[in-house]
């Protein structure tokens, strides 16, 4: 069956079928045939024993008139032989095998009985003839005549029947080759009908293949059609004979009926190298992945991810992911880690330099304290004073050093109060201006218009001064013009607006934002987290200097990163002022192009409405010293160093000076003796009860006398605070016994002034 | 060959031809069947005319078989037609047999030598006449050899034979 053809395979039953009922027919055919033949065979040669009979009947009549026209010996021997003949042919037809058909022939069987009865009577007739007398035939001859009309009978009857049955038999043939076609037709009929239902039941289950290879496929094409990825065909010459609805908004074809196109309109020139390349790779049977850079029908260039799979009929299938706006995220995301990485360092060194910093504060305080009662001790020993002074002028350094640090580590808490940026630029200006030699140029412009801020009017200053340094240092010494200006300026001004939908607001710190411009300018943006007002005061120093590069613009806030030689900078100048200026919710803007310049922009954020100005603390009395004998002084502090420093120097004016190392000593000292005491001078930040605290317990005490804070940690204090426990004086740490006496000095005078108040109430005469 | 063996084939030869020699001899009584054509043997003229003496004279064989025209098994006594066919020296391949009335069928030789044909002359036991198919009557084995049982083999089974025509 193998060996058959599909066609013949499927129908190979149906042949079987067909096969076996032809040979079923024609054996059918063949027997009906043969069993005609051989009734009518049988059925002739019963005639053929009548009919012959009958012939040896007359030649017996003949041999009997031959007799009697010639009696003669011979002539009786033939007639005998011949009576003989025809006597044998009797029996047969009543009694052989051959004679059973004829038999049943009315008028067969009893005229041969009659024949068969007169063939002893014919015999005895016979034997009474004698050659001498040809009368004596006569007898034999009339009996024998007298057979005749016998025969006769049997013969018609028997040539009828036999007429009858040749035309039975004929009519028989007939009908069975009829019967036979008529079979072979209905035969034929009922393989045509099986035939047709198998192909009917085939052609059936081709169209249910059909239906459902089309249910199918309709599936396949509504899944493609919804895929969220771009899915083109091209055909074997490269033009697209199919596409989905993601692939046109993709490309940006809104005409789905404009195919046909090639696939170069869909990449930009290097896409369709890749892709080229791609496909002529050896093993271009299997899929090629990778990423192209494909064109919109605008002509925009987009980033695609692309798997190319080759069709079976030529041409190939292309489904796309776009990447543009994917990997634009990851740009943005990696910037913003590196960001947030450089904010967590700055963070980092922030806090330990800021640690550092206020211990620091306080060795230099017991420095500046013993320096300066040294020096004051040594006025008659000009070298060893010089030598103080050296270590003064360092301890100098120093402090301005921690004060830098503190700025940028955002530990120092400056003082908040309305600051009017004209007054300050233009002080800023003054130190500025000497600090630049020739032959470079320093200008200003700074706008009459009163700018107010709420700040520190200090820290402010510094700012300033840091990038007009540094401004003169990108001049490396050349001729050149470092220009300080102040305007205002909107916010919703073209590049101001720009700088707060480009920087994101930082959630915690500062972030920096390097944008380079062209090969050579580059711009940097720092915004700090706030409110954005509405407009800003804005503080431009630039230079046309050397200009800095993408590289450093990068780093140059991070502390402790410097350009300058070994020793000129502290790397800390820029990292104060991102501290100074994210401190009071301002921004920076650089924009410095090489070889040309640099221009730095502080955006401070303006009031809105006036606030009046705070009055700022005492005016220290500056003038004689005066006379403090009596002036019992309580000195609290935890540390020793800084502690023993400033009662040397308490001393050193005059002062009586009771040490304690905590507040709860203190407490316990005032609390014996209350009056004892015309002054506190106490240190801010100490461990369990700090110098807030225990001037709050003094004031519940009604200690009415002056409390002074000293500390490296002032801003700590609010001005609320100190207003509330009238707290008048401060010494900031580390101090100078001239700063010390000037505070002292101011009491004193405050103490002087009230007594003689007293005097006078109390004495109204001597007024 | 030997000189004493080729003497004796000799005797046997004159003795098997000696036997036969009565049959052969010219017919005394009413022919019964005159033997004509290709024969090596004759006694009137070029035929070979058998008496009822001569064929009474020769061996006979017998044949037990049903026929179209008898009732039941019949026994048939006769002459093989081999036998007469030696008798009278027939070269030829086809007998053209010739009955009282002259009707005639021709049977192949090779008959006589395939099956066990006989020319009867008895009938259950008794001779045949005219009137009971005889005097001689071509009988072939059909009940022994079913393959016989054909209308070709019933065509050849000639009664009332008078006269056998080697061809």
């Amino acid at each position: 069956m193998r060996a058959l053809s599909p066609p013949l395979q499927r129908n190979a039953w149906l042949l079987i079928a067909i096969c076996v009922f032809l040979v079923g027919a024609i054996v059918s055919a063949v027997r009906i045939y043969q069993t005609q033949t051989a009734l009518f065979w049988n059925y002739r040669t019963g005639t053929w024993l009548v009919v012959e009979a009958q012939a040896e009947f007359h030649n017996a009549l003949s041999a009997v008139k031959s007799f009697r026209i010639d009696p003669s010996a011979a002539a009786l021997e033939k007639l005998q032989i011949r009576f003989d003949v025809f006597w044998s042919r009797v029996p047969l037809i009543l009694e052989s095998q051959e004679g059973i058909d004829i038999r049943r022939i009315d008028a067969i069987l009893p005229n041969t009985r009659k024949i068969a009865a007169k063939l002893p009577l014919l015999d005895a007739d016979l034997q009474r003839i004698t050659v001498e007398d040809a009368a004596s035939a006569t007898p034999f001859e009339r009996r024998l005549e007298q057979l005749h009309p016998l025969f006769e009978e049997m013969t018609r009857v028997v040539l009828v029947q036999d007429e009858l049955r040749y035309r039975t038999g004929s009519l028989l043939r007939d009908t069975g080759w009829t019967a036979g076609a008529f079979l072979l037709a209905i035969g034929a009929g009922i393989v045509l009908i099986i035939g047709n239902l198998v192909n009917t039941r085939r052609i059936r289950t081709l169209l249910a293949q059909r239906e459902a290879i089309d249910q199918v496929r309709a599936t396949q094409l509504a899944a493609i059609e919804s895929s969220g990825e771009g899915i083109a065909m091209f055909d074997r010459r490269g033009r697209l004979d199919y596409s989905n609805e993601a692939f046109h908004q993709l490309v940006g074809d809104q005409d789905r009926t404009a195919n046909l196109h090639s696939w170069r309109r869909f990449l930009s020139r290097k896409g369709a190298r890749t892709l080229l390349q791609g496909l002529r790779a050896p093993n271009r049977q299997e899929p090629w992945k990778g990423e192209l850079t494909g064109r919109t029908a605008a002509g925009t260039e987009r980033d695609w991810e692309a798997h190319v799979m080759p069709r079976s009929e030529g041409g190939f299938i292309a489904v796309i992911r776009d990447l543009t706006d994917r990997k634009a995220a990851e740009r943005e995301r990696t910037l913003l880690q590196q960001q947030l990485h450089r904010v967590e360092k700055m963070d980092a060194v922030g806090r330990l330099a800021g640690g550092v910093a206020h211990d620091f504060n306080n060795i230099l305080a017991a420095i500046f304290g013993f320096g300066s009662l040294l020096e004051l001790d040594l006025h008659d020993r000009p070298e060893e004073r010089t030598m103080v002074q050296q270590i003064l002028t360092a301890a100098e350094r120093g402090k301005e050093l921690v004060q830098s640090i503190m700025t940028f580590s955002r530990t120092e808490k400056a003082e908040r109060a309305t600051v009017e940026i004209g007054a300050v630029c233009r002080e800023a200006a003054t130190m500025a201006a000497l600090s630049i030699p020739g032959p470079a140029v320093f200008e200003t412009a700074i706008e009459p218009e009163t700018l107010a801020v709420t700040g520190s009017a200090t820290q402010i200053n510094r700012a300033i001064l840091n990038l007009c340094i540094n401004a003169r240092d990108a001049l490396e010494g050349n001729r050149g013009t470092v220009r300080l200006a102040v305007d205002r300026v909107a916010a919703d001004d073209g590049s101001i607006a720009e700088l707060h939908e480009l920087v994101p607001a930082a959630p915690q710190q500062a972030m920096v934002k390097v944008e380079p411009l062209s090969e050579t300018r580059t711009r940097a943006w720092v915004r700090s987290l706030g409110p954005v007002p509405a407009f800003y005061a804005r503080i431009r120093v630039s230079d046309d200097g050397t200009g800095i590069s993408r590289g450093i613009m990068e780093k140059m806030f991070d502390p402790f990163f410097t350009t300058k030689d070994v020793g000129r900078g502290t790397g800390l100048g820029l990292a104060s002022v991102l501290g100074i200026v994210t401190a009071h919710g301002g921004a920076i803007t650089v924009d410095s192009t090489i070889g040309k310049g640099t221009a730095f922009d502080i955006l401070l954020p303006l009031q809105e409405a006036k606030v009046p100005a705070i009055v700022t603390g005492p005016t220290l009395v500056t003038g004689e010293p005066q006379s403090l004998a009596d002036m019992h002084v309580l000195l609290v502090d935890d540390d020793p160093n800084a502690g023993n420093a400033l009662a040397a120097i308490l001393q050193k004016i005059g002062c009586e000076v009771s040490y304690c190392g905590s507040g709860a000593e203190a407490l316990e000292v005032i609390g014996d003796e209350p009056d004892w005491f015309d002054l506190v001078v106490t240190d801010l930040a100490m461990p369990t009860m700090s110098g807030l605290d225990l001037a709050g317990h003094l004031r519940e005490r009604k200690f009415a006398r002056p409390i002074v804070l000293a500390s490296a940690r002032l801003q700590d204090a609010s001005l609320e605070d100190r207003a509330r426990l009238g707290i008048e004086f401060v010494i900031a740490k580390p101090f100078t016994l001239s700063e010390v006496a000037a505070v002292i000095w101011s009491i004193a005078g405050a103490r002087a002034a009230q007594k003689s108040d007293e005097q006078q109430s109390r004495d109204p005469v001597c007024a | 060959m030997h000189p004493v063996k080729l003497l004796f084939s000799a005797l046997a030869l004159f003795c098997l031809s000696a036997a036969p020699s009565s049959a052969t001899e010219a017919p005394t009584g009413p022919a019964l069947l005159t033997i004509s054509g290709a024969i090596g043997v004759t006694n009137q003229g070029d035929t070979l005319v058998l008496d009822k003496r001569a064929v009474e004279a020769m061996e006979m064989s017998t044949v037990k078989t049903e026929t179209p025209w008898t009732e039941g098994l019949v026994t048939f006594e006769g002459i093989p037609l081999k036998a007469l066919l030696d008798l009278a020296g027939a070269k030829g391949r086809t007998i053209h047999a010739v009955a009282l009335n002259d009707y005639a069928v021709d049977v192949p030789v090779d008959d006589a030598v395939d099956h066990r044909v006989i020319v009867a002359y008895r009938m259950n036991g008794e001779i045949m006449r005219i009137r009971d198919k005889g005097p001689l009557w071509l009988i072939y084995p059909l009940t022994d050899d079913p393959s016989l049982q054909n209308e070709a083999t019933h065509s050849k089974m000639i009664w009332q034979i008078k006269a056998l025509e080697i061809r």
